[in-house]
């Protein structure tokens, strides 16, 4: 299963698995399905072992691992709670890694040893209502004050931690040119002008999905992302983080994917032996399906990962990783409750929050119809 | 085929689109479905419409056995409110199978009820994927039965429940018992499904539940062997019906969305991807609702249909967990939010399909009728 990694990944592994086992109960990420609340308990274990600092430069008081690492954290957090890989997210994705590589020095300084530490939250905004799949299409916008601070004015939609978040990093339009006149501002929460509302949503629940409000909000120059030279790099900020994005996406669906097998796979042990042989070709034909689809799945996105750690180009093999992954794991979760019938329905039992929780892989961060337009336009058509 | 409906048909499907529209606006479905419950208000509103009477003979009061139209009023109920589609086609199907094996004293003292509404039905039949069972053997005076079903939807409202047993001594010897919910040894215990879920779906346990003679469907002294093939028969074509019109919702729904919403300055419906989904859903759509039809008309001829309607809900049931499925992912982020339908029919397929689908023994069903032994 982790062929391709080292020994110290392979170590990485073990030690998140265990810390689910013993910090995650099933219980627990039933719970937070249940409630919808952010995990804030969870989050404090989980940078108290260290894992908030997995991707931050030594430097900055970091691990110094990278998107393979983050990689791994999110498949295993996946097979127990995909939401909370989500909601860590919200500190090494969109923030170790955005501030990380793009950040001026003086941001890095400033926010990677606090994010390591776990002691802040930040959100990535982008989506608005106009601007879904056309992402580029936004209305927000910023203007800078007579040798001041810029205001931002607008709002966003379906962003992840906006209602926990200390920073929103807010993608806002700062000259007329489609991708050429965008910049990322990084918003205090805090500030005057700024409000949100939460959504709620069918699955990964607990990671809180917001509608944020920004009403002329005054964001400092050297809050743009990069400092001032920032200013209208912001598309490119974004596209250099997408890759990694991508990846990390494709593993919770891994994880998901992992999760829904192993339980069709004790439910079908579970069962009395066949009272005729063979009776029960079906479904373990379903299953040896599924397990080959899970293999292949895992190859593909492993193999990505190893191109990308080892700075190849891979936006095609990135694009299809994601869209395979999530909709593979779609049809396994799927798979799973027909095997596992009224069981598979049971709002007790984790099988329908599987299924509910792998459909936005195949939306968010580009939906599976967007990847297959990346693969096309790398396969020059 | 929709148009050679008779006008009869016409008028039946005019007046349930009617009301549907009316009483159950798609705020309210929603509402009802968050509260886990359906307001008894609709439902003595629907009652109104006089729609059992289609459900049974005319000596028992009814307007005689109308396979095709209660397929119709199932089929458009599903498509705003699956539960009450539900609800009404389990009365139906108790109906038929009473009509069918009762004895004449049990046609007479609940076919009258039943076209009347007055009787709430709920169908206990043990799982085939959870491989549960229900057993039942002869007592002094009487029978036993034991075992337990998972899932039974409408055991919170149900009257009478018709459960299907197993004889102890021979497992190819398989009957339909009546009784009252409250019978002695019964337990009921509420449970939380994905879908359907303001239909009262409970747990049932059956320990050592004494019943009269008279309890089993049928003559005592000679069991009907066909009593489980007659019984999941129409029991296949009613759930067809169901996830046909479920998945006619789902692809609707959807449909609206991608004629509006605008993305790279222009309808995501224009997008070929988004156009194939939805037209192959129409496709399959289609399909599903002619192949109800077509078994629902040979009932309706007291021609053999288990096998049409068995190959109508593989056909439907696949359709309508593609089209719960594909309805989210072309709503893209909205599909997820709980504020918009599609999740509701996502969720609701996927009850159908778990719950209601026991894919083997439908391939078992038609491979018979193929000449393949199962
Ligand atoms: C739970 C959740 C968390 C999210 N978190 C974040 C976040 O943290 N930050 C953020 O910025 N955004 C976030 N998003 C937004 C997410 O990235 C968008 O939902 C996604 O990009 C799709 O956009 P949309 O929802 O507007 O769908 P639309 O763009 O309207 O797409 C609808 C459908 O049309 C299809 N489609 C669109 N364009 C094309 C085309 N050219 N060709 C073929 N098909 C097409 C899509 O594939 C989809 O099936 C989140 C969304 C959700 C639901």
């Amino acid at each position: 299963m982790s062929s391709g990694l080292s020994r110290e990944q392979n170590g990485f592994r073990e030690k998140v698995r265990s810390f689910v086992e013993r910090e995650v109960s099933d219980a627990r990420a039933a719970e937070m399905d249940r409630t919808d609340e952010f995990p804030h308990d969870i989050m404090h274990k989980m940078a108290q072992y260290g894992l908030t600092a997995v991707n931050v430069p030594i430097q900055y008081g970091g691990e110094g691992g990278g998107d393979l690492e983050v990689m791994i954290l999110c498949e295993e957090l996946s097979r127990q709670s995909p939401a909370l890989s989500w909601t860590l997210g919200n500190v090494i994705l969109y923030g170790n890694n955005i501030i990380g590589v793009n950040g001026s020095e003086t941001q890095r300084e400033r926010f990677l040893p606090l994010l390591a530490k776990g002691q802040l939250y930040f959100s990535f905004g982008l989506t608005e209502p106009n601007a879904g799949s056309d992402a580029a299409n936004i209305d927000t916008y910023a203007e800078k004050q007579e040798n001041g601070p810029w205001i931002v004015n607008g709002g966003k939609t379906f962003i992840t931690g906006g209602t926990v978040a200390n920073y929103v990093v807010t993608f806002a339009r700062t000259a007329p040119s489609r991708y050429k006149g965008i910049s990322a501002f990084l918003v205090d929460t805090l500030d005057k002008g700024f409000s949100y509302s939460k959504i709620p949503k069918l699955g990964f629940r607990g990671s809180d999905t917001a509608t944020l409000y920004f009403d002329k909000v005054t964001v400092p120059e050297d809050m743009i992302l990069g400092g001032p030279e920032g200013l209208n790099q912001g598309w490119g900020q974004m596209v250099r983080l997408l890759n990694g994005e991508r990846l990390s996406l494709a593993a919770c669906s891994l994880g998901i994917a992992q999760a829904a097998f192993d339980a069709a796979i004790n439910h079908v042990r579970q069962l009395p032996p066949p009272a005729i042989a063979g009776s029960r070709q079906s479904v373990e034909h379903r299953l040896a399906e599924m397990a080959a689809q899970l293999e292949a799945a895992r190859a593909l996105a492993y193999r990505t990962a190893w191109m990308h750690t080892n700075k190849m180009e891979c936006v095609r093999e990135t694009s299809m990783s994601k869209f395979f992954c999530s909709e593979t794991a779609k049809q396994i979760a799927a798979g799973t409750m027909a095997v596992m019938g009224p069981d598979g329905c049971d709002m007790a039992l984790a099988a329908q929050r599987r299924l509910r929780d792998v459909l936005i892989l195949s939306i968010g961060g580009g939906t599976s119809q967007i990847q297959k337009n990346i693969v096309a336009k790398t396969l020059g058509l | 085929m929709d148009e050679k409906l008779s006008r009869e048909h016409e008028m039946i499907l005019d007046a349930v689109r009617y009301w549907v529209k009316k009483q159950c606006p798609r705020t309210e479905t929603m509402a009802w479905d968050e509260s886990n419950q359906l307001p008894p208000e609709i439902l003595s509103k629907f009652k109104e419409l006089d729609l059992w009477a289609m459900g049974v003979d005319e000596q028992f009061g009814g307007t005689g056995r109308d396979w095709l139209g209660i397929t119709l009023v199932v089929e458009t109920l599903a498509e705003m409110e699956p539960v009450l589609a539900g609800l009404y086609a389990t009365d139906m199907w108790g109906a038929a199978t009473i009509a069918a094996m009762g004895t004449e004293e049990q046609k007479a003292s609940f076919l009258p009820q039943l076209t009347e509404g007055k009787l709430p039905l709920a169908r206990v039949k043990p799982s085939q994927p959870l491989e549960e069972t229900i057993q039942f053997r002869q007592g002094q005076s009487g029978w036993i039965l034991n075992g337990a079903c998972k899932q039974v939807d409408f055991a919170q409202q149900a009257q009478m429940l018709v459960v299907q047993a197993t004889a102890e001594n021979n497992p190819d010897l398989t009957s339909q018992f009546l009784l009252s919910p409250s019978s002695e040894g019964v337990e009921i215990s509420p449970l939380e499904t994905l879908g359907y879920r303001s239909a009262g779906s409970c747990s049932i346990e059956l320990h050592d539940v004494y019943l009269s003679l008279e309890a089993i469907l049928g003559q005592v002294e000679k069991i009907n062997p066909m009593a489980a093939a007659l019984a999941q028969g129409a029991w296949n074509l009613l759930m067809a019906a169901q996830a046909t019109g479920m998945a006619q919702g789902a692809m609707a729904y959807a449909l609206e969305h991608a004629k509006g919403r605008v993305q790279f300055n222009q309808p995501i419906g224009n997008f070929p991807a988004i156009r194939e989904k939805l037209t192959e859903l129409s496709v399959m759509i289609r399909a599903s609702r002619l192949m109800v039809r077509t078994a629902a008309a040979l009932a309706d001829a007291g021609q053999k249909y288990h096998a049409e309607a068995a190959q109508a809900l593989l056909m439907a049931s696949s359709t309508a967990e593609k089209a719960g499925l594909e309805g989210i992912q072309i709503l893209g982020g909205y599909g997820y939010s709980l504020e918009y339908d599609a999740q509701r029919y996502f969720r609701n397929a996927m009850q159908l399909v778990c719950s209601g689908v026991e894919k083997s023994s439908l391939y078992a069903t038609i491979g018979k009728s193929m000449g393949l032994t199962p």
